[in-house]
């Protein structure tokens, strides 16, 4: 090969290195992937992660009971309202009055924790790439176990809610061969995926997928073999018109010195 | 037709350096681990407690009981220019926390927000605690106290510092 062969050459190669890198083909051959699904399961998985496109608003109430030990237990009842892409509102209130109620609130541009009790709030800003879902896996073999890309803005909601409206991070987070298809239930009226994840032996959950949105309906998780949490839907409205109002700060609260 | 062998031969090894070099270049802005050994207060009075355990990562996390009067500890400073971030959930994860995350730019807060982490699900993965707006910036620190959450269980439980892990855009 002459010089001129040699600087074409390593020109052309230096362009496709540059382009493999640049193109994230680099990390997708590094990185862990799942094993790919067939079968109902697949259609399971696939509309859960995709859950965010199918609706624009949601309104209703949901419920969540935690289970301590010596039978204790602790309820909360959550009144919501979720406007894509950044706006929400969870009033969350102790069935046994043990003062951990509050309001979140996102307004599109800050996110605000009310506490009721004292009327006080803390401030946080809603960063910019809460509204980029270009990261999100949209399908089976773009999720990564280890590092579970949650939904941007689900991360922000400071509620066990999220949980239900965004399962993205909990299918991602699950062995692909932890999830099992039971069968068909129908809740609220709504047909639904009823599917077990087993962690291990003594940590697993149940969940039931709206069908038509991905969205859970009801998680219930069990620890040490002992049910731990049981996270379910009252009412759920889709798309309904929303009072811009119910997104801004109430009148009456003050700012809180964070600690 | 030889020369032209010869011509993808070259290309082809040149790209695979190319493409590693690329990669070294990134590599060197990260992942960084900080672990929970570098924690100072941010408004803790309670330092968190060590245990030993293999559900941590590198086998040691530490630990307060959620209470009514919250401690807050923060992890070492990150590398200027902070990025991405991470937090990992322990194996032994209990309770719903609040991580607060802020970024500085001479002097001045950039970045600053919360995100909840509930340390009870998808155990053993790391949560995403998304990327900096501001870059470049002087440092980032990451804090968390044992506060409860409303609407998830509140009392008795722990409240886990294990490590975080973060990358630069350089």
């Amino acid at each position: 090969m002459r010089k001129r062969d040699w600087l074409i050459s390593i020109t052309f190669g230096l362009a496709l290195g540059m382009l493999f890198f640049s193109s994230g083909a680099y990390s997708t051959v590094l990185a862990q992937k799942q094993t790919v699904v067939t079968g109902p399961l697949n259609q399971v998985i696939l509309t859960a992660l995709n859950s965010h496109t199918q609706w624009r608003a949601l309104q209703g109430e949901a419920e969540v009971t935690w289970y301590g030990p010596n039978n204790e237990t602790q309820t909360y009842s959550m009144g919501f309202e979720i406007s894509q892409p950044g706006k929400g509102r969870i009033d969350t209130k102790s069935k046994e009055g043990n003062g951990n109620d509050g309001i979140w609130i996102s307004d599109g541009e800050n996110i605000y924790d009310l506490n009721t009790a004292d009327k006080t709030f803390t401030r946080g800003v809603l960063p910019a790439f809460a509204k980029d879902f270009s990261r999100l896996p949209l399908s089976i073999a773009d999720m990564n176990r280890d590092m579970p890309v949650p939904h941007p803005f689900a991360m922000f909601i400071s509620s066990p809610l999220r949980d239900l409206i965004y399962p993205t991070e909990f299918i991602q987070s699950a062995e692909l061969s932890s999830l099992t298809l039971v069968g068909e239930e129908t809740i609220l009226g709504r047909k639904t995926w009823f599917v077990i994840r087993e962690d291990s032996s003594t940590d697993y959950s149940k969940i039931w997928i709206d069908k038509s949105t991905g969205i859970l309906l009801r998680y219930v998780q069990y620890m040490d073999d002992k049910i731990w949490m049981d996270l379910s839907f009252k009412s759920l409205d889709f798309n309904p018109a929303i009072n811009p109002a119910t997104f801004e700060l109430p009148s009456g609260y003050r700012p809180m010195s964070t600690p | 037709m030889i020369k032209a062998f010869s011509r993808i031969t070259v290309s082809v090894v040149v790209a695979t350096v190319a493409a590693f070099l690329f990669a070294s270049m990134a590599n060197a802005a990260g992942p960084y681990t900080i672990n929970e050994n570098t924690l100072y207060s941010a408004g803790g009075y309670y330092p968190p407690i060590q245990i030993y355990n293999p559900g941590c990562a590198g086998n040691y996390c530490r630990y307060l009981v959620q209470d009514s009067y919250p401690d807050t500890w923060r992890w070492a400073d990150t590398k200027p220019n902070m990025y991405q971030l991470w937090v990992y959930r322990p194996l032994v994860g209990q309770a719903a926390a609040k991580y607060w995350w802020l970024t500085y730019r001479y002097g001045t807060t950039k970045d600053s927000w919360f995100v909840t982490v509930d340390q009870s699900k998808n155990k053993g993965t790391w949560a995403y605690l998304g990327f900096a707006d501001y870059v470049p910036n002087d440092n980032g620190e990451l804090r968390l106290s044992e506060a409860c959450v409303p609407g998830y269980w509140c009392g008795g439980l722990k409240v886990y510092w294990d490590n975080m892990k973060y990358n630069t855009s350089p």
